[in-house]
C-alpha cells in the first residue's frame, strides 16, 4: 500500500467504516431470532388458535391484537355463552422444547379437556420472564376489555428478580392504576424535551431507512445478538451455567411480592375466583435457587393465597425428568419442557378449573 | 431535535452540505436559520422569548459600551443582568422558592398558597443564560467590543451546537469564527465526524446501557440497600453522567467542527484526576472556568481570565486570610451545585466538592508539593471514591433521600447482601475499568508512537468499533441528562 495515503486521516477513517460496515454485515447474516436467544435453541415459541380464533399470545403486540379480535367476536356473539380464563405466566407458557406435530401449549390441552357448556377461552397470556408488575398490567388491561370470569396465575421464583416493564407494556396501562415507568428525571420541572413535530419526523424517517436499507432493518437482531453473545462471554468468563445459583434480589422481590399482593386483591375485590400455581422445576439437576430463599417464597405464597382466598396448586414435581428440555449440544434447560409437559399442566389444572366452572354455573 | 437522532443526523448533513455550497456571507444567516429551526423543533412558543432576551442584552451592550459614565454602565449592566437571571429565576427556581416559602410558613403555622400553574422550563435557559451574562459582562468589562449585528449576536447565542448544554464559549471565542471565511477540507469533515462517532459511542454504546440499572437502582427505598449498593449506584452514575456529557460534548464539538469552527475541550479523562482540583480542571472544563471567571474570582476580589479554559484552577496561595477565600469558595460552589438543579441536594452536592476542595488546599499546604508518582496515586484513590460519592447527593430526588442513602454505606452487616442483579456489579466495574485503562493508554500513547503501523492499526481497528457499536445501539431513547439544567 502506498505509505503516503495512509497518511491521511481521512483515508484511515475510509477504511475503518468499510471494515465497520463489512463486520456488520457479516454480523447480521449469522443473528438468530430473539425468541431463541429468549428460549434457547431447541425452544420454540407458540401460539394457540382454536377454529381460527387465537386465544394464546407470547409478546405484547400479539397480546393486543388477541384481545382485540375477542372484543370484536363479543361484539356480534351473545356475551353468556363465552367463558374467558386468563392464564398469566412466563416462557414456560408459550414454549415447547424439541417441538413435534400435533404439540401444542398447556391452555390448548385445557381448552380441549375442559368440560363446559360454553365456548371456555383459557386467553393464555405469557411474556418471557415476565416478572408480577407485568402481570398485573396485563391482568388489569386485559380485565379491563374482557369479561374475565377467572384467574390462572403461574408462580415462577426465578421471575422475582426480574423488574420493570418491558416495551409495549406501559401502553396498556390504564390510567391511575401504576406509577410512571422508568425514565431518567432529576428534576421536577425537567424540560419537556419530546416534541410531537420531532416524534413523528423521526417515526417517518426510521421507516424510511427500514425500508431502504438491508442493515439498518437487521439492526435491532444484531443488537439482540450483540447482547446475547456478551452473556456468553460472562457466562464463561464466570463459569456460569443454568444451574449456577441464582441469589435472591431483596429490593426486586419486595416490589413483585407487593404487586403479587395487589393483583390478588383486585381480583378478590372483583369477585373472580383465583387457581395459582408453583411452576414445575426439574427434579435431576441442582435446584438454581437458594433453598432457604426458595422456601421463604413458597411460604409468603401460601399466606397470600390463604388471606385472598385463592386456590394454591404445587406443580414442583409434576413434570418427570424425560419431559424436560434441553439444548441441541445437551445443555440444560431449567425452564421448558417438551409437548408433554404442557399437556400434564393442563391435566393437573382441570379439575380445579371444572370446580370454579361448576360453581359459576350453579349461582 | 436531539443530537442521537435519525433526523439531527439528516439535519446536520443537509446544514453542512449547504453551509459550503453557499458563499461565505450567506452562511453567518444559514447558522442562524438553522439553529432557529433546530430549537423550534422542540418548542417554537420558546423561539420569541429567547430572541427577546438576546435583543436586551445585544441592546444593553451596545449602551454599556457607549457609555463612560460608570453609574451609568453600572445601572445598564444591572438591567441585563436583572432580566437574565429574572427569566432564569422564574422558569428554574419559582417552585422551588415556593415550596421553601411554603416549609417556612407551616413552620410558624402559616400555609401561605400560590398557584403558578404548570412552568415549562425552556431547553438550554441555564447555558444561554451564562453566555448572554458572559457576553455583557465581557463589555462592561471592557474585554470585547460588542458587535454591531443582531442577527450575527443572535447566531452566537443560538448557535445550536452549543446553544442547549454548552460548550459554553466567550463571545471573544466564537463571534470572530462566525464572522471568519472558512476553507472546505476533508480532513476537518473527517475530524468532525470522528467527534460526533466518539460522542454517539458515549451516548448510546456506553451511557445508555447503564441508564435503566441506574434508574432503577435510584428508585428502591434506601432503607433496602446494602453499603455495596450505594458504592455501586455512586460510581454506575458517575460513570453514567460523564459518559452521557462527554458524549454530548463531542457531538456539539463535532458538528462545529463540520463548519470549521473550533470548540474548546470540554472533557479531559476527569476520572484519572488525582485531586479535586485537577477534576474540576477536567470536568466540564467550559463551565468550571465561566465560574472562575464570573462568580469566584470576582467573589474573591481577583482578577479574572478571558478564555473557556483551564477550570477552576485557582492558586491557593493568597494574601488574603482565610475567611475571604473560604467564603468565596463555599458560596460560589453552594451556586454551582443551584445552577444544577432547583433542590436542596444540588446545593448539598456543591458543598461537598467545597468541602474536598479546601481539604485538599489545607491538605496541600501543610503536606508539602513533591509530585511524587506514590502521591499520585494515593491522590487517585483517595479522590475517586469521595468524587464517586458525591453523585448520590446529584441523582436522589432529594437532600433526605440523599443523607439516608448515603448512611447505607456505614452498615457494615449491609454489605452481605445484594440490592440489584450481578450485571448492574460487573458492567459497573468493567465500565469503570475500561475507562481507566483507555485514558491512560491516551495519556501515554506517545510511547507507542514509535511503530506508525500499529498505531494506525490500532486507530483503524478502534474507529471500526465505535462505527459498529454506534450503528447497533443508535436510537434517541434518552435525552442527554444536561438538557434538564
Amino acid at each position: 500500500m502506498d505509505a503516503r495515503i495512509i497518511n491521511h486521516e481521512w483515508f484511515r477513517f475510509f477504511l475503518a467504516l468499510l471494515l465497520a460496515l463489512v463486520a456488520a454485515r457479516f454480523y447480521g447474516q449469522n443473528t438468530d431470532s430473539p425468541d431463541q436467544y429468549a428460549l434457547g435453541k431447541n425452544t420454540s415459541s407458540h401460539s394457540d388458535n382454536w377454529g381460527n380464533i387465537r386465544f394464546t399470545a407470547p409478546n405484547v403486540e400479539t397480546i393486543t391484537a388477541l384481545v382485540s379480535e375477542h372484543r370484536e367476536r363479543l361484539r356480534v356473539h351473545r356475551r353468556d355463552n363465552e367463558e374467558y380464563f386468563l392464564w398469566l405466566g412466563n416462557s414456560q407458557l408459550h414454549g415447547i422444547n424439541n417441538y413435534r406435530d400435533g404439540d401444542h401449549t398447556a391452555p390448548y390441552w385445557l381448552k380441549a379437556t375442559a368440560k363446559t357448556r360454553y365456548a371456555f377461552w383459557p386467553l393464555g397470556i405469557s411474556l418471557p420472564n415476565a416478572n408480577f408488575q407485568e402481570h398485573y398490567i396485563l391482568s388489569s388491561y386485559i380485565a379491563s376489555q374482557l369479561p374475565i370470569q377467572g384467574l390462572i396465575l403461574e408462580l415462577v421464583f426465578d421471575d422475582l428478580r426480574e423488574d420493570g416493564l418491558r416495551a409495549g407494556v406501559p401502553e396498556l396501562v390504564p390510567p391511575a392504576t401504576t406509577s410512571k415507568p422508568l425514565s431518567v428525571s432529576l428534576t421536577r420541572d425537567s424540560p419537556a424535551t419530546e416534541s410531537p413535530a420531532n416524534e413523528k419526523l423521526e417515526t417517518r424517517l426510521e421507516k424510511m431507512l427500514d425500508k431502504t436499507s438491508t442493515l439498518w432493518s437487521m439492526r435491532p437482531a444484531m443488537r439482540a445478538q450483540f447482547l446475547e453473545d456478551l452473556y456468553e462471554l460472562r457466562n464463561f468468563v464466570f463459569g456460569i451455567n443454568p444451574t449456577t445459583v441464582r441469589k435472591m434480589i431483596r429490593p426486586r422481590y419486595e416490589k413483585n411480592m407487593q404487586t403479587l399482593e395487589k393483583l390478588l386483591a383486585d381480583y378478590q375485590r372483583r369477585n373472580i375466583p383465583m387457581v395459582l400455581y408453583i411452576a414445575p422445576i426439574r427434579g435431576d439437576v441442582q435446584l438454581p435457587y437458594d433453598r432457604g430463599e426458595y422456601e421463604e417464597w413458597k411460604q409468603a405464597v401460601q399466606q397470600l393465597t390463604q388471606k385472598y382466598s385463592a386456590t394454591l396448586l404445587n406443580f414442583e414435581a409434576l413434570i418427570p425428568n424425560q419431559y424436560w428440555g434441553a439444548g441441541s449440544k445437551g445443555e440444560i434447560d431449567f425452564m421448558h419442557f417438551r409437548g408433554e409437559g404442557h399437556r400434564i399442566i393442563a391435566d393437573a389444572l382441570a379439575p380445579y378449573i371444572g370446580r370454579v366452572i361448576v360453581a359459576r354455573a350453579s349461582r | 431535535m436531539i443530537f442521537n437522532s435519525i433526523s439531527y443526523i439528516f439535519f446536520l448533513f443537509i446544514a453542512v452540505t449547504l453551509y459550503w455550497i453557499l458563499p461565505a456571507p450567506s452562511r453567518r444567516w444559514l447558522i442562524l436559520g438553522a439553529s432557529l429551526l433546530f430549537y423550534g423543533m422542540w418548542r417554537i412558543e420558546f423561539v420569541p422569548l429567547i430572541v427577546f432576551s438576546a435583543l436586551v442584552d445585544y441592546y444593553l451592550s451596545l449602551r454599556i459600551h457607549a457609555s463612560s459614565n460608570p453609574a451609568r454602565r453600572r445601572w445598564l449592566l444591572g438591567v441585563s443582568l436583572t432580566t437574565n437571571l429574572g427569566l432564569l429565576a422564574y422558569f428554574k427556581y419559582t417552585y422551588f422558592i415556593l415550596e421553601n416559602i411554603s416549609y417556612l410558613g407551616r413552620l410558624f403555622d402559616y400555609d401561605p398558597r400560590a398557584d403558578v400553574g404548570a412552568i415549562i422550563l425552556p431547553l438550554g435557559i441555564s447555558f444561554y443564560t451564562f453566555l448572554s451574562i458572559s457576553y455583557t459582562l465581557d463589555v462592561y468589562r471592557r474585554v470585547f467590543e460588542p458587535v454591531k449585528n443582531f442577527p450575527l449576536y443572535l447566531a452566537y447565542v443560538m448557535f445550536w451546537p452549543h446553544m442547549i448544554a454548552g460548550p459554553i464559549l466567550r463571545a471573544q471565542e466564537l463571534i470572530p469564527q462566525l464572522l471568519a471565511t472558512h476553507r472546505l477540507s476533508l480532513n476537518k469533515i473527517v475530524s468532525g465526524l470522528k467527534l460526533i462517532l466518539w460522542g454517539l459511542f458515549l451516548k448510546v454504546g456506553l451511557a445508555d446501557q447503564l441508564a435503566p440499572w441506574v434508574d432503577e437502582a435510584f428508585a428502591v427505598e434506601p432503607s433496602v440497600l446494602g453499603g455495596l449498593d450505594v458504592w455501586t449506584m455512586s460510581y454506575a452514575f458517575g460513570l453514567q453522567i460523564y459518559f452521557d456529557f462527554a458524549g454530548y460534548s463531542f457531538i456539539a464539538i463535532g458538528s462545529a467542527r463540520l463548519l470549521g469552527i473550533v470548540f474548546p475541550d470540554n472533557f479531559d479523562w476527569p476520572y484519572l484526576a488525582t485531586s479535586p482540583r485537577e477534576f474540576w480542571k477536567r470536568w466540564h472544563i467550559t463551565l468550571s472556568s465561566w465560574i472562575r471567571d464570573y462568580l469566584y474570582l470576582p467573589l474573591r476580589g481577583k482578577h479574572f481570565s478571558d478564555r473557556s479554559a483551564g477550570g477552576i484552577d485557582v492558586r491557593a496561595d493568597d494574601d488574603q486570610g482565610l475567611a475571604r477565600p473560604i467564603a468565596a469558595l463555599f458560596l460560589t460552589w453552594f451556586l454551582m451545585g443551584l445552577w444544577h438543579g432547583a433542590s436542596w441536594n444540588f446545593a448539598l452536592w456543591g458543598l461537598w466538592h467545597a468541602v474536598l476542595i479546601l481539604g485538599y488546599r489545607l491538605w496541600k499546604k501543610n503536606v508539602g508539593h513533591a509530585p511524587l508518582w506514590w502521591t499520585a496515586l494515593l491522590g487517585w484513590f483517595v479522590t475517586q471514591p469521595l468524587l464517586m460519592l458525591s453523585w448520590i447527593l446529584f441523582r436522589t430526588t432529594s437532600a433526605t433521600r440523599s443523607v439516608e442513602t448515603l448512611a447505607r454505606i456505614f452498615d457494615v452487616s449491609s454489605y452481605q447482601q445484594l440490592g440489584f442483579r450481578e450485571n448492574f456489579y460487573l458492567l459497573t466495574f468493567v465500565f469503570f475499568v475500561g475507562m481507566v485503562a483507555l485514558g491512560l493508554a491516551t495519556r501515554h500513547r506517545h510511547r507507542f508512537a514509535s511503530n506508525v503501523w500499529l498505531t494506525y492499526a490500532a486507530e483503524i481497528g478502534a474507529t471500526a468499533v465505535v462505527i459498529f457499536v454506534v450503528l447497533i445501539f443508535f436510537r434517541p431513547l434518552n435525552q442527554f441528562i444536561y438538557f434538564q439544567f
